[in-house]
């Protein structure tokens, strides 16, 4: 297999992890927003598909890093696919825990502004992960940049409901939806992180320059 | 004729660049090998050159120690200045020149003569004798083949091995203190142990000396040098000459993540060439 032909497939692989990512997320919040026990259990099931894929793509890296001299725009990409892929395996086990907190409220009342807003935080990084390896697939920075930037949102939601929860921690009926609501939207704000990070991936690929977005 | 003194003074040698090449051409007759080469050679630096085969770098490092006065048809224009002084200056002595800036070529060639008086020789064209017994020692010391030579050498340097030969050019080299090292594809007669022990040597050499080395082993290239010259040919619209040009000049690091041609692209990643 020629060397192009390697690094395309290694790409190719990341786009398809990304796929399965991308698909567990949105098990994952549906779940959530629905109380979906079986949906919840898809999101949970897709994560041993994501890992095979993360594990895959490292085996396949270290041997494309011990058999060919990559250079330039190749080690760029081979990289950025490489640390992509560590980013997508993050986002899988976000999935994961949005399926596990989906088990541990559907039976609960839940405290409506928390959990609408973990809704609208969850489709936001859906939104920012599918638009970021979508940036590093067509190699547009700008895309990247306009992505990266969508993660004020999150963090304004993240801290909105910082404020929130004080105000509904003294009601003992909603108080094991909002903890778990909570919890959740930590592991949420990690998400559009790692989302932006996929975004100066693309920006690192295009330009070979590393910058913090 | 007075002579331009080539001395490496301390004023000389605070400059930050050893040669500063300004619209570099190399002529054979009618054939332009090389043209319009601008370059800064950075001192105390490992500076490599790389290009496909007849792209004019083996032609442009001779010039920086005036090795192509020995061909008859060989004419350079523009200038090279080496430490503040144009190497071209008609006051220049090339024999002096060459004790400045020494050469290891792609063969060891050694004399066919005991390593010690492999050393000497230099030595003594350069009235560099007294102590000769120290200086032979330190030389071969600094080229990392004292301790495996030092009870041997009166034994004839062809019984050594290739890696060894080349070395005890570099010892050669060295000898007469130049403060440059230029090497022409070194090790490309080396297996791969001998050729580590070489570029493991560049990189102590390189405290005390610049080196400019042409190579054409790309991953040498990016492990072993600071900055990194890559040439191309241009073929002439008529289709009949190929000359040569200077694409890009870089630090190696940067050259190998992130070329800014195309063509260095294309070439480093072996699309071409």
């Amino acid at each position: 297999m020629s060397l192009q032909d390697k690094i395309e497939n290694l790409e190719t692989e990341l786009h398809i992890m990304g796929r399965l990512v991308l698909d567990a997320l949105v098990d994952g919040i549906r779940a959530l927003e629905d109380k979906d026990i079986n949906r919840a259990l898809e999101a949970i099931k897709k994560d041993d598909e994501i890992d095979a894929a993360y594990l895959k793509i490292d085996k396949d890296w270290i041997e494309l890093m011990a058999t060919e001299q990559l250079v330039a725009t190749d080690l760029r990409l081979s990289t950025s696919i490489l640390q992509a892929s560590l980013h997508l395996e993050r986002l899988g086990d976000l999935a994961v825990y949005l399926g596990n907190t989906t088990q541990e409220i559907f039976d609960s009342p839940v405290p409506e502004t928390i959990h609408s807003a973990v809704v609208e935080m969850g489709d936001l990084v859906i939104d920012m992960a599918s638009s970021a390896l979508e940036s590093l697939k067509s190699r547009d920075k700008d895309l990247a940049l306009e992505t990266a930037s969508k993660d004020k949102q999150v963090n304004k939601l993240y801290n909105s409901m910082l404020e929130e929860a004080p105000k509904i921690a003294g009601n003992e009926d909603l108080f094991n939806g909002m903890f778990r609501l909570v919890s959740c939207i930590r592991t949420l704000e990690r998400g559009g992180d790692h989302a932006v990070d996929i975004c100066e991936l693309t920006h690192f690929l295009v330009t070979g320059e590393f910058e913090e977005f | 004729m007075e002579k331009v003194n080539l001395d490496t003074s301390q004023e000389n040698l605070s400059k930050e660049f050893v040669f500063k090449a300004d619209n570099v051409s190399v002529s054979y007759g009618e054939f332009v090998a090389i043209k319009n080469v601008n370059l800064d050679i950075v001192k105390n630096k490992i500076t490599a050159f790389i290009g496909p085969s007849g792209c004019g770098k083996s032609t442009l490092i001779r010039t920086f120690n005036r090795m192509n006065d020995l061909i008859p048809s060989a004419s350079v224009s523009g200038t090279i200045n080496y430490q503040g002084v144009d190497l071209y200056d008609k006051d220049v002595d090339p024999v002096q020149v060459r004790r400045r800036i020494g050469m290891v070529f792609q063969k060891p060639n050694p004399f066919p003569k005991t390593i010690r008086e492999n050393i000497a020789f230099g030595l003594k064209v350069n009235e560099m004798t007294d102590n000769i017994d120290d200086r032979i020692e330190k030389a071969l010391t600094q080229a990392a083949l004292w301790d495996e030579v030092k009870d041997d050498l009166d034994k004839n340097a062809l019984e050594l091995s290739g890696g060894q030969q080349q070395r005890l050019c570099i010892a050669r080299t060295i000898a007469v203190e130049p403060d440059t090292i230029l090497m022409d594809e070194p090790c490309s007669a080396l297996d791969p142990v001998a050729t580590k022990r070489i570029e493991d040597l560049m990189q102590e050499l390189v405290q005390n000396f610049s080196i400019l080395i042409v190579t054409h082993n790309m991953q040498q290239a990016s492990r072993a040098s600071d900055y990194c010259a890559f040439f191309t040919t241009k073929t002439s619209d008529d289709g009949k000459r190929r000359t040569g040009e200077l694409v890009e000049f870089s630090e190696t690091n940067s050259m190998f993540t992130n070329p800014k041609e195309e063509l260095t692209e294309q070439y480093i990643s072996g699309r071409f060439g």
